[in-house]
C-alpha cells in the first residue's frame, strides 16, 4: 500500500513540475495612448503655428514614432508629448497633413489643416449672378476682372461656338485687375443666346466664379455671299436661282423688287420663302434677249423688318443677242412601237436655240409633217401614227434661235415603226371613273385604274343597293368601237369574279342604250386577266356602263356585290397596218 | 493480490518503453530527383511583377524531390521550349488565334543564368527572371515564358514535372492582370450637353488595367465593351489612359493625373472642379470610434467622345476601390 502512495506522489511530483511554464511570464505592458482631445483636427491659419499633443507612454521616447506626411508640417517628440509645428503657407489653398504617433499597433492620426491666402476673382463685386449684356452686332466684350490669382482657366461650354476668347497680354500677378476679353460672332438669330463662363486659377481650383453673356437677338435680315451679287446670263434666257439667307419667318422676313425697268425680262418664279437665317434662294426667269445689245437689270433684296437696314442688290447683265445660228441638238435616236416612233436626243453643251422642230414626211398619208417643240429643254418625243409597211422614216430635227434663226446643222435620225395595232389602249384616269354601289369598307373605285392587280374594287355589301351594282366610264373623246380586258380580285374564294356583264352606252347620261352583253370564261386563278370581246357601236359616245349580271357564286346576281381589280379599254384603231398597206 | 498489482505495474512500465520507440523519420522516404515548380497543368503563376521602371525580377524554381535534403549537389541546366506553350494555345483556344498567348518578347526579360546547382543539404534553387519594358505589354494579352530541364546536362529529374510555364503578371499600385479589379463609380455624373441635357449618374464598376509604374486604363463613360474576349476593338476605341504623377501641394495622399487617349478615343482633360479635382487620392474616412476604411480613389474631371461629330460628353467622376493597407491585395 506504501508503495502505491509513494508511486501517487511521485506521479504527482512530475505532473506538477510539468506545469511550471519555461519561459518568462512576467511582461511589462508597453502602452501608448493619445488622449482624445489631442486627436482633434488641428487647424492652423496662414502664418503657421505650434501645437504639443500629449502622449502617455510607458516606452521609451527613442521606441515610439512621430511622423508628419507633409515637408510642411514638423514633428519633435520628447517624453510624453509631440509638438507638430505648421510653416506659414503661402498657398491659396487649405492643405493638410496626417501626423502619426505609434508604438506597434497602438497608432493615432492627426489630422493638420492649414488655411492658405484668400482667392479673390470677382466680376462687379461678385463671384456668380452676374449678366453682360451685348447687341447682336458686338464682336468685341471686354471684362474686367478683380482677382489676385493667375486666371488661366477660362472655360467655355463646347455648345456655344459664338463666343471666343480674344488673346490678351497678361498682366502681372500683382495686380488686383484684369481684363478679359471675348471675340463674338453677331447673333443672327431672332431670339436671344446665352454663354456661361467659367474663370478659375491653378491657384484654386476650388474658387470658381462664373459670368453669364447675353447677346441680344436681331430683326430679321437678308444676306447673300458676294459671288452671287453679280451674276451674267446668255442672250437665249436662263432660269436663275439666288441663295442667300433670311432668319425671320416665311413670306414677312423679306421681299424683293425687280427694278422698274427690267420688269418686262425679269419675273419670279416663287414668292419670297421662310425664318432663322439659313439658306434660301429665289428663283427668276430671265428672258431671251434678242436685242443686240447688253442690258442690266438689279433686283434688291431687302428686310420687310423696320429696325432692320438690311439689303442686298443682285445686279443681272445679260449678254447682247448675236445673230449666229444655234446649235443642235446632239446623239439623236429613233426608237420603235408598235404604230409609232420614239425620237430622243440629247442637248448640246451650250444651248443657244428657244425652239426646236421635227420635220418628216409620211409616206401613207403622203404629206410633209412638221413638230413643234416650243422649248429648249424636251429630250424625247413621240410621232404617232407610223406604219410598218411605210418602211424607213426619216426625221430632220432643226433648233430655231431667239430670233427665229435657224441651225445650219440639221440633225436627221432614221427609224422604222412596228405594225399598228387594230385597237389602241384608252388612256382611264380616277376622274372618269364612277359606281352607283361603292362598298364604304372596301375597294375605292380608283383601284380599278391604278395598275396595280393586288387592289380591287370592290361594290357595295355591308350596304342595300336596291338596283344592280355598275361602274362607268366618262370618256374624254367620244368612241365608237372598243375592246376591254379585266382581271380578277388578286384573293378571296373568287366569288366575286364576274361571270357575265351588260354594256350600256350614252351621250347625256340619262337615256342608255345597251350595245352588249358578254359571258366570260372564269379563270382558274385569282388575279388574272379575263378578256373582253369586241364592241362596235352604232354611234360615237362618250360614256360607257358595264353592269354585271352574274358573278362567279351568284347567277344571277340579284342586284348583290361583286369585285376587281383592274379594267382596260381599248379604242378601235382606224389607221391599222392593213388600212395603210391599202394606202402605200 | 499483490502478484497481481505488481504485474500491473510492470505492464504499465513494459507498455510506457514501447511506446517510446519512435518510427526512425531519419530514412529517406523517396527518391532525389530534380523537378521544375509548377501546377498540375505545368504552369507556375503565382509571382506577380511590378510594373517599376527599373524592372523586376521573378524566380523559375527548381525543386529536388525526397523527404530527406540530399548530401549530394544536384546540378540544374534549363533551355528554352515552346512545345508547353504550343499545347495551351491549342487547348485553349483550338484555331482562335487571335487570342492566342504570346511568349514574352525579348525586349522584355533576361533569364542570366541556365544552369545552377542545388546545393548539398537544400532542396531548391531559384532562376532569377529579370523583367523589364513591361509597360510595353497589352494587359488584355497572356504572355508566357516556357521553360524545361536540359536532359543532357541534368542527371536526375522528373520527367513529368521537366518543362514549366511561367504566366507573367503585371502589377502596380492601382491595379493588376492577376485578377480583375473594379473600381466603383461613386457621386459620378455623365453630362451630354445640349438645349436639354442628358444627365446619367453611373453606379456601376469600370475595370482598371495596369499599364506602366503610373498609369492605368479604364472604359472613359459608362458603355461597356461586352464580351472582354472579343472586345479588343471597343476597348481600343473606348479606353482612356490616366497616370498618376506627383503629390499636390494641397495633400500628400492625393496625387496629381493626367487624362489621355488610349488609342482611338478623343478625350480632353479638363480643369478640376469641386471634388472632381483631377487627382489619385487615398481617401481614409475615419467613424468615430476611431475605425478607418481605405479608398484608393481616381477623382476625374474630362470629357470625351467616341465619333468625331458627336458632342462631348462631360464626365465627373469618383472611382473609388476599398482596400486595407495592411493586406498584400493591391
Amino acid at each position: 500500500m506504501i508503495l502505491y502512495v509513494l508511486v501517487g506522489v511521485l506521479v504527482a511530483v512530475i505532473g506538477f513540475n510539468a506545469c511550471t511554464p519555461d519561459y518568462e511570464t512576467n511582461f511589462e505592458e508597453k502602452t501608448l495612448v493619445v488622449p482624445d482631445k489631442c486627436l482633434s483636427p488641428i487647424y492652423f491659419n496662414i502664418e503657421g503655428g505650434e501645437k504639443e499633443i500629449t502622449v502617455n507612454t510607458n516606452v521609451p521616447t527613442a521606441n515610439w514614432t512621430a511622423t508628419s506626411n507633409a515637408d510642411w508640417v514638423k514633428v519633435h517628440k520628447t517624453d510624453g508629448k509631440v509638438t507638430i509645428t505648421a510653416d506659414p503657407s503661402s498657398l491659396y489653398t487649405t492643405r493638410v497633413a496626417r501626423v502619426n504617433i505609434a508604438y506597434g499597433h497602438q497608432s493615432y492620426d492627426i489630422v493638420v489643416t492649414q488655411f492658405g491666402k484668400e482667392s479673390i476673382i470677382l466680376i462687379d463685386g461678385k463671384r456668380e449672378g452676374v449678366i453682360k449684356e451685348v447687341p447682336a452686332t458686338q464682336k468685341l466684350l471686354e471684362i474686367e476682372v478683380v482677382t489676385n490669382l493667375n486666371l488661366d482657366n477660362i472655360v467655355i461650354p463646347d455648345t456655344v461656338s459664338w463666343v471666343k476668347q480674344a488673346p490678351v497680354s497678361r498682366l502681372s500677378e500683382d495686380a488686383s485687375t484684369q481684363t478679359l476679353a471675348f471675340a463674338l460672332d453677331m447673333n443672327t438669330d431672332t431670339v436671344p443666346r446665352f454663354c456661361s463662363i467659367i474663370l478659375q486659377s491653378s491657384d484654386n481650383y476650388d474658387y470658381i466664379t462664373t459670368f453669364i453673356i447675353k447677346q441680344l437677338q436681331r430683326g430679321y435680315i437678308v444676306e447673300a455671299a458676294d459671288s452671287v451679287k453679280n451674276l451674267r446670263v446668255p442672250a437665249s434666257g436662263k432660269t436663275i436661282t439666288i441663295p442667300f439667307e433670311v432668319n425671320g419667318p416665311q413670306g414677312t422676313a423679306y421681299t424683293f423688287e425687280i427694278e422698274e425697268s427690267s420688269k418686262n425680262w425679269i419675273e419670279p418664279v416663287s414668292t419670297p420663302a421662310t425664318r432663322s437665317l439659313r439658306p434660301v434662294s429665289e428663283s427668276f426667269i430671265v428672258k431671251p434677249n434678242i436685242l443686240e445689245k447688253e442690258r442690266i437689270g438689279t433686283i434688291t433684296f431687302r428686310s420687310t423688318d423696320p429696325e432692320e437696314n438690311s439689303s442686298f442688290v443682285v445686279t443681272i447683265i445679260q449678254d447682247k443677242f448675236v445673230p449666229v445660228p444655234p446649235q443642235n441638238v446632239v446623239n439623236a435616236k429613233a426608237t420603235a412601237g408598235n404604230g409609232f416612233i420614239v425620237l430622243s436626243w440629247m442637248m448640246p453643251e451650250h444651248v443657244d436655240f428657244t425652239t426646236m422642230t421635227i420635220s418628216y414626211f409620211d409616206p401613207v398619208f403622203k404629206r410633209e409633217i412638221i413638230k413643234t417643240i416650243d422649248n429648249n429643254t424636251t429630250v424625247q418625243y413621240k410621232i404617232d401614227q407610223t406604219f410598218k409597211a411605210a418602211g424607213e422614216y426619216e426625221f430632220t430635227i432643226k433648233t430655231f434661235g431667239p430670233t427665229g434663226m435657224e441651225t445650219e446643222t440639221p440633225v436627221v435620225v432614221r427609224g422604222r415603226s412596228e405594225a399598228a395595232p387594230d385597237f389602241l389602249p384608252v388612256e382611264l384616269t380616277v376622274d372618269m371613273l364612277s359606281t352607283n354601289a361603292q362598298e364604304p369598307l372596301e375597294g375605292p373605285i380608283a383601284n380599278l385604274v391604278d395598275g396595280n392587280v393586288n387592289t380591287y374594287f370592290h361594290s357595295a355589301w355591308s350596304i342595300s343597293i336596291k338596283e344592280p351594282h355598275y361602274f362607268q366610264l366618262d370618256l374624254k373623246k367620244g368612241i365608237e368601237a372598243f375592246r376591254y380586258d379585266f382581271s380578277t380580285r388578286h384573293n378571296g374564294d373568287g366569288g366575286g369574279d364576274v361571270k357575265r356583264m351588260k354594256i350600256e352606252a350614252s351621250n347625256d347620261g340619262i337615256t342608255w342604250i345597251e350595245v352588249a352583253t358578254h359571258s366570260y370564261t372564269l379563270p382558274g386563278s385569282r388575279g388574272a386577266t379575263v378578256n373582253g370581246q369586241e364592241v362596235t357601236m352604232d354611234n360615237v359616245y362618250t360614256k360607257l356602263r358595264f353592269t354585271p349580271l352574274a358573278r362567279r357564286s351568284a347567277d344571277p346576281i340579284n342586284n348583290s356585290w361583286f369585285n376587281m381589280s383592274e379594267f382596260y379599254l381599248y379604242e378601235k384603231n382606224i389607221y391599222t397596218e392593213r388600212w395603210a398597206e391599202a394606202q402605200l | 493480490m499483490k502478484k497481481y498489482s505488481i504485474a500491473v505495474l510492470i505492464l504499465i512500465i513494459s507498455a510506457v518503453f514501447v511506446s517510446c520507440d519512435t518510427y526512425d523519420f531519419e530514412q529517406e522516404e523517396y527518391k532525389h530527383e530534380v523537378y521544375l515548380l509548377s501546377n498540375n497543368e505545368l504552369m507556375y503563376d503565382r509571382q506577380v511583377a511590378d510594373l517599376k521602371s527599373e524592372g523586376d525580377t521573378i524566380y523559375l524554381v527548381a525543386g529536388l524531390s525526397g523527404s530527406q535534403l540530399s548530401s549530394e549537389t544536384f546540378k540544374v541546366a534549363l533551355e528554352e521550349s515552346d512545345s508547353l506553350f504550343n499545347a495551351y494555345n491549342k487547348s485553349n483556344f483550338d484555331i482562335d488565334s487571335a487570342r492566342f498567348a504570346r511568349l514574352l518578347p525579348k525586349e522584355c526579360y533576361t533569364f542570366p543564368e541556365m544552369e545552377k546547382e542545388i546545393p548539398a543539404g537544400e532542396n531548391s534553387v531559384r532562376f532569377p527572371i529579370c523583367l523589364k519594358n513591361l509597360e510595353r505589354l497589352s494587359p488584355d494579352s497572356i504572355y508566357l515564358l516556357n521553360y524545361k530541364i536540359d536532359t543532357t546536362k541534368t542527371k536526375k529529374f522528373n520527367p513529368r514535372k521537366q518543362e514549366v510555364l511561367i504566366r507573367i503578371y503585371k502589377k502596380n499600385e492601382f491595379s493588376t492582370t492577376q485578377r480583375n479589379t473594379y473600381y466603383n463609380y461613386f457621386s459620378s455624373y455623365i453630362i451630354t450637353p445640349g438645349p436639354t441635357p442628358i444627365v446619367r449618374r453611373p453606379t456601376s464598376t469600370n475595370q482598371v488595367f495596369p499599364l506602366g509604374e503610373n498609369s492605368v486604363r479604364l472604359l472613359a463613360g459608362d458603355e461597356t465593351f461586352g464580351d472582354y474576349k472579343s472586345a479588343l476593338g471597343k476597348i481600343n476605341k473606348m479606353s482612356i489612359k490616366v497616370t498618376v504623377g506627383e503629390k499636390t501641394p494641397q495633400n500628400p495622399l492625393a496625387r496629381t493625373l493626367t487624362i489621355e487617349p488610349y488609342k482611338d478615343i478623343d478625350v480632353v482633360q479638363l480643369p478640376p472642379l469641386k471634388e472632381y479635382n483631377n487627382t489619385y487620392l487615398i481617401n481614409i474616412i475615419s467613424t468615430p470610434d476611431g475605425r478607418k476604411t481605405y479608398y484608393k480613389e481616381f477623382r476625374l474631371h474630362y470629357k470625351y467622345r467616341l465619333e468625331e461629330n458627336d458632342p462631348y460628353k462631360e464626365v465627373q467622376a469618383i472611382l473609388r476601390m476599398e482596400y486595407n493597407p495592411r493586406s498584400e491585395l493591391l
